[in-house]
Formats: structure tokens, C-alpha cells, sequence
């Protein structure tokens, strides 16, 4: 899960880290700015990066920030987003900074990467970064990070306080079960301290039931937003589905596999309609929702045809075809469909895979073996 | 690191319905499955092998020396940390949703104590004529000098199954796991495959997202054996996970395309689908003193 920058400063203000006093503001909430503020910064919250270039944040005298909110307001209204911003003291700073933390998958380590050269453009001198990396196998400590910042021109006086910052952060990626958190940039104030004007975080969902609290958040509301209704029906129930906006409806239940049908689809000069993945999910209902959703997908105009592929080793062959045979018969195929099943192992401990050919057979739905052949099928059937 | 006759296999995870299910297509397919652990159930025997109430008791009473780690997900952590500290040299998770930060932790603990893990995420791995540590069914595989290395359990299925019908067999077919983090990366893959005199080339899947693409062009140079790889999610609309927790491009040399691009660059032959990942093997293998 994506933070919006609110949830995310108020992620890293538990941490220790500092962030300008600021409030939410949803739409219609009265809107009013501090007295002892000169400047204000007005944010739109989007769980997504961007915003910079796409004017929805803005740095504006305090009264002028009323009509800051209102153009962003009316900017994200037009693009279909949700009404929320952040209205927060601007600050005076000296230097924009940026410091970053994440889980990198080949050194299996929490890297931590600075630069003194923050901005939106920073992702482009992503090979001159200071890089730290911290064995998972113990805490970050301030110490780890002095050499880096030393190198990277950090002065003297905020030192200290930008290694300990370090050490922070790192600590809160695990603590919080993040992948990614983000601060670009990150301020030295006038007055010499360090605060993080932006916060960009990614939470580890797979964690999500050690964080209860998490369900509660506006980001977590804001999950399904952007969503297609048939993504988000298949969010709640447990697998995912993607809406692409191609001609074939693919019908699978692994990553890999959808990924490569997908592929192999466009190098036959075919366009997929979507992508599924239901990770694990091996009953029969899984597979009935399955092709619930992607049929529902196949009944719109831009769809001609439907590619099915399952292979199985460890799921029971037998769960796939009667889900599939239950589901047909109370929902046929709304456009041409081609089918390939393919087994082995313990999946056909009870139902061997020419058993459940047959039974497709005998359902109205016979199938072929293998993914090559399941596209041959629906080339023979669309472009005869 | 691989699966050898002399493996004794401890399934760890023992209780569930499923794990008995796999075991049992474990114990037919020849693998030497010495015993179960089941938290409570010490004591007990199911499909004929004893169950006991740790790893180390297991390891102990059977010289187990190798685990299929069947626990949940919120769970891999502990059995990772369990199975190392009982002297497990090579270990398979299956569990998929394991936390990123267990298994970061899990892994590296692992890596300290010398224990191999495949997974998380993971469907194990077959050794032809050998045996299986998960769910990879001799049937789809044949023995031959290809070790077949995947990031998607589908995918080493659909491959396994393509090599085998086109007569290239395989020294190892190994799903290394779906997660953004695998308890080892290909690079290691293939330093071990370099030291093994049976095997003679290795054929590669993966997918958009992370950077072990890029760690196994960094293998390349140790390996010194011809690679084909079929690289998936080309056509994933940009900023979405597609399914596994790792198949996500977060920058642009994390794309499907971009990883082509690269490994073409770096001598590895690319194949578009698991028959035509067949045929270039094929043509490798065809070629004995050729090298990538």
C-alpha cells in the first residue's frame, strides 16, 4: 500500500523524524491558515509520485493559499481523484536534501541512499548516490552512515543529526514493514535543523496484519481508487485482476503464466484484455470467480476472444475442472473461447489429466495440452 | 545445493492436509523423505514416516539434512531460523505473502548459518532421477545437462514440460521463488552451476520487476556456459504488480523489455515462449565447445 504524504510524514513524526505542522483537509472541510504562518505549502495527496510537475503542489504566501487549494481542488475534480489536501507551513531552508531507504533484492540488505542534490529530478543521478547497506541481521546505528555523509559534502554542524536521521529511517522500514520510505527533499532549515518536506512510503502488504491500524487510514480508503470496477470486485476477493485495454480475455490463475500468455498473445499480433492472478488460490470457487470476472470482461465490445490456460503441480487438477465446468454452466463463454489444461503430480493424485480433458469433453468445452496449442486453437477460431 | 541421493528430507509443516499431499507425491517420486515435524504431534507416524516436535529433534533422531518448509506464511521466518539452527544444509518455502522484512531477516540468518534456501514462494525443485523437493513432478522432467532456473511456478512447469518434449533434459528444474526476495539470487545459481561438470547450459525465466536480471548478467562471466532466457511481462501496463510481489517495474531498467535489452547485450540468447526456449537449447547444446 501507497501513503498519501500525510499518512507518511505522520509515519515518519513517530520515528522521530521532523515534518512542518500541517493538517488534511478533505473536500468541504472549512479552510482557514495559522495566523503565525507567512507562507503556506498547499498539496494535493495522491497515492502516487508526480504531483510536482503536474502543478498540484504549490508554495504560496498564506493569503494566497485559499485560492491555491481551490485550483488544485478543481484540478483534481476534473481528473476524476478524490478532494484531499495538505495545507502546511512552508519553510525557510537552506539546501534541499534527499535520503531514502529500501529493500534491495540482491544484496538481500536495507540499502540507504543520500544525496545533498534532492528535487524531482533526483531519479536521474541515481548512479552517484551516497549508499549505505545495513545487514538485516542487526539495527542501523548513526556510526554507519558518518563516512557516507562526510563523502556526500554533508557539513559539519548538521552532522550528527543527519546520521542519526539515517539510522531512523532505517529503523522505521522495518519497524513498519515498508519496502520504500522516501524523503525528497529533505530540508536544512534556515535555523540549521533537519525536516522532511515530503514523505513517500510504501508499505509491505503481506504484513498488513501485523499493522491493525493501517485499515483505518486514508491512504487504505484510497486503495481502490483508480481502480476499474472489475479490479477492484476482484481485490475484494482475494486475487487480482488488471483491465488492459486489448481483444483477447485471458483466463489463468499464475502470474508467470498470465504474464507469458499475455506476451505471446501480442507476438501473434493479439492484444490481452486483462491480466489475473490468483496466487495460491486453488478451490473451485476461486476459479468459478475467476471466470466470472473475466468473462464480465469478454461481454464488452473491444473483446473477441477468450484464452484459457491452467497448468497445475501441486493444486488438484480435479478443483480447476469442476470450477470450470460449474461456472460454464451457469455462465457460457460470451465470445469464442480456446482452453488448454495441463497437470502432473500430486494435482492428478485424483483426477489424471486425461480424465479431466474428458470431462471438459463432456461439458461442451474440450481442451487441448499445452499454452502453444491453446493459441493455435484461438487463431483457428478467429480468423477463420 | 542440489537435491542428491543422499539427501534426508524433513518436512517441516507436517500437520496440514496439503503438506501430507505433497510429501506423499515427494516419497513416490523417490525422494528421501526421513520425517515430519508437527509442533504437538511429536511422537506420532504419518505416511509411514515419525513426526516430531522441533527440527533439531527430527535432525537429530533421522540425520535430516535437507527441509521442505510447508508453515504458513506468517511462520517461514521462525522455520527458517528453526531449520538453520538444527544444521539444515538446503531448504524450500513454499509459503507465498511471506513479510518482506521476515523473510530479509529469515534469509540472511540462513545465509549466515551455510543453509541454501529455495522460496520463498516457491514450488521446489526437481533433480531428475533423483527426486523432488516440492511440487515439481518427475513426469514433466527428464535427466540431461540443463539446469533450469525460474522466477514463476508456472512458467518452470510450462518450461520443464517444453524442454522435455523437445529431448532437452535437465540437470535441475528450480523455481527460485516469486517473491522480491529469493533465498538466493541467479548470479549464486549459476556459480554453483559452473562447478558442476553435468551440467552443460541453463535456460532462465524471468519477469519485470527488481534487479536479479541484472545479477545474473553479473554471474555470466563465472558461469562460462551458454544461457537462454525467456524474459516475461512485456506487455504489463506500466506502475502495476503483475501477481508476484516482486513483478513490479519501480524504474525503467526494471521493464521486461529493458531486461531483454540487456541481457541480449550481455550474450544471452532470448526466447519468446517456453517451445521456442526449447529449440534455442537445443541449438546450444548442439554446439559442445561453444560457450555464450
Amino acid at each position: 500500500m501507497f501513503l498519501i504524504e500525510h499518512d507518511g510524514k505522520a509515519l515518519l513524526a513517530r520515528h522521530g523524524v521532523a515534518v512542518p505542522e500541517g493538517r488534511l483537509l478533505h473536500e468541504g472541510d472549512a479552510f482557514s491558515v495559522p495566523a503565525s504562518w507567512s507562507r503556506a505549502a498547499v498539496k494535493a495527496q495522491l497515492a502516487a509520485g508526480g504531483r510536482g510537475k503536474r502543478g498540484l503542489v504549490r508554495v504560496v504566501d498564506a493569503a494566497d493559499a485559499a485560492v491555491a487549494a481551490a485550483e488544485i481542488s478543481a484540478a483534481l475534480s476534473a481528473s476524476g481523484a478524490r478532494v484531499l489536501l495538505r495545507l502546511e507551513q512552508a519553510q525557510a531552508l537552506r539546501a534541499e536534501w534527499y535520503m531514502a531507504c529500501r529493500v534491495d533484492d540482491i544484496s538481500q540488505a536495507v540499502e540507504w541512499t543520500f544525496s545533498t542534490a534532492g528535487g524531482v529530478e533526483v531519479e536521474q543521478q541515481a548512479g552517484s548516490l551516497a549508499r549505505v547497506r545495513i545487514s538485516p541481521l542487526r539495527n542501523a546505528y548513526p556510526q554507519d552512515f558518518i563516512a557516507a555523509l562526510r563523502q556526500a559534502g554533508v557539513p559539519l554542524e548538521p552532522l550528527a543529526a543527519c546520521a542519526r536521521l539515517a539510522a531512523s529511517l532505517c529503523r522505521a522500514l522495518v519497524a513498519e514493514d515498508a519496502d520504500v520510505i522516501e524523503i525528497n527533499p529533505l530540508a536544512l532549515l534556515d535555523n540549521g535543523r533537519l525536516m522532511a518536506l515530503d514523505a513517500k512510503v510504501s508499505l509491505d502488504d503481506s504484513a498488513a496484519w501485523r499493522h491493525p491500524g493501517r485499515a483505518a487510514t486514508v491512504s487504505a480508503e484510497l486503495v481502490h481508487q483508480g481502480l476499474s470496477p472489475l479490479e477492484a470486485q476482484a481485490l475484494k476477493r482475494g486475487f487480482q485482476f488488471i483491465d488492459m485495454p486489448g481483444d483477447i480475455a485471458v483466463l489463468t490463475s499464475g502470474a508467470g503464466q498470465g504474464m507469458l500468455l499475455a506476451d505471446m498473445l501480442q507476438g501473434r499480433g493479439w492484444h490481452p484484455a486483462n491480466f489475473t492472478d490468483a496466487s495460491g488460490g486453488g478451490s473451485s470457487d476461486t476459479v468459478r470467480a475467476l471466470v466470472e470476472l473475466v468473462f464480465e470482461r469478454a461481454r464488452r465490445d473491444d473483446v473477441r476472444g477468450i484464452l484459457a490456460f491452467f497448468i497445475t503441480s501441486a493444486t488438484p487438477i480435479e478443483r480447476v475442472v469442476h470450477g470450470l465446468i460449474d461456472a460454464l454452466r451457469h455462465c457460457p463463454a460470451p465470445k469464442p473461447m480456446a482452453l488448454g489444461l495441463s497437470s502432473s503430480g500430486a494435482a492428478v493424485a485424483t483426477m489424471s489429466l486425461a480424465q479431466a480433458h474428458a470431462a471438459m469433453a463432456e461439458a461442451g468445452m474440450p481442451c487441448c495440452g499445452s499454452a502453444d496449442e491453446a493459441l493455435d486453437q484461438l487463431d483457428a477460431l478467429l480468423r477463420c | 545445493m542440489l537435491l542428491s541421493p543422499q539427501s534426508r528430507v524433513v518436512i517441516h509443516g507436517f500437520g496440514g492436509a496439503f503438506a501430507r499431499a505433497q510429501t506423499a507425491a515427494m516419497l513416490a517420486a523417490g525422494t528421501r523423505v526421513v520425517a515430519g515435524v508437527s509442533v504437538g504431534l511429536g511422537g506420532q507416524q504419518a505416511l509411514g514416516l515419525p513426526i516430531f516436535d522441533t527440527v533439531a529433534e527430527a535432525a537429530q533422531a533421522t540425520g535430516a539434512d535437507t527441509a521442505a518448509i510447508y508453515v504458513p506464511a506468517a511462520g517461514a521466518r521462525d522455520a527458517l531460523v528453526e531449520s538453520a539452527d538444527a544444521g539444515i544444509r538446503l531448504a524450500f518455502v513454499t509459503a507465498e505473502h511471506v513479510p518482506l522484512h521476515d523473510g530479509l531477516f529469515g534469509l540472511a540468518y540462513a545465509r549466515k548459518r551455510g543453509m541454501w534456501v529455495i522460496g520463498p514462494n516457491s514450488l521446489g525443485m526437481n533433480v531428475p532421477g533423483v527426486g523432488v523437493l516440492g511440487s515439481i513432478s518427475q513426469d514433466l522432467c527428464r535427466p540431461g545437462p540443463v539446469a533450469l532456473l525460474s522466477r514463476s511456478g508456472t512458467l518452470t512447469l510450462l518450461a520443464a514440460r517444453a524442454l522435455s518434449d523437445a529431448g532437452v533434459g535437465q540437470r535441475a528444474c528450480i523455481h527460485i521463488g516469486g517473491d522480491q526476495l529469493c533465498g538466493r539470487n541467479p548470479a549464486e545459481y549459476l556459480a554453483a552451476f559452473a562447478e558442476d561438470p553435468h551440467t552443460r547450459a541453463v535456460a532462465y525465466c524471468g519477469e519485470l520487476g527488481g534487479g536479479k536480471e541484472y545479477g545474473l548478467i553479473d554471474g555470466l562471466a563465472t558461469l562460462r556456459k551458454p544461457v537462454v532466457a525467456m524474459i516475461v511481462g512485456c506487455s504489463a501496463p506500466p506502475g502495476r504488480r503483475m501477481g508476484h510481489a516482486g513483478a513490479m517495474a519501480g524504474a525503467a531498467r526494471e521493464t521486461a523489455q529493458a531486461k531483454r535489452e540487456a541481457l541480449a547485450r550481455a550474450g544471452v540468447r532470448l526466447a519468446d515462449s517456453p517451445a521456442q526456449m526449447a529449440r534455442l537449447l537445443a541449438d546450444v547444446l548442439a554446439e559442445p565447445s561453444r560457450s555464450r
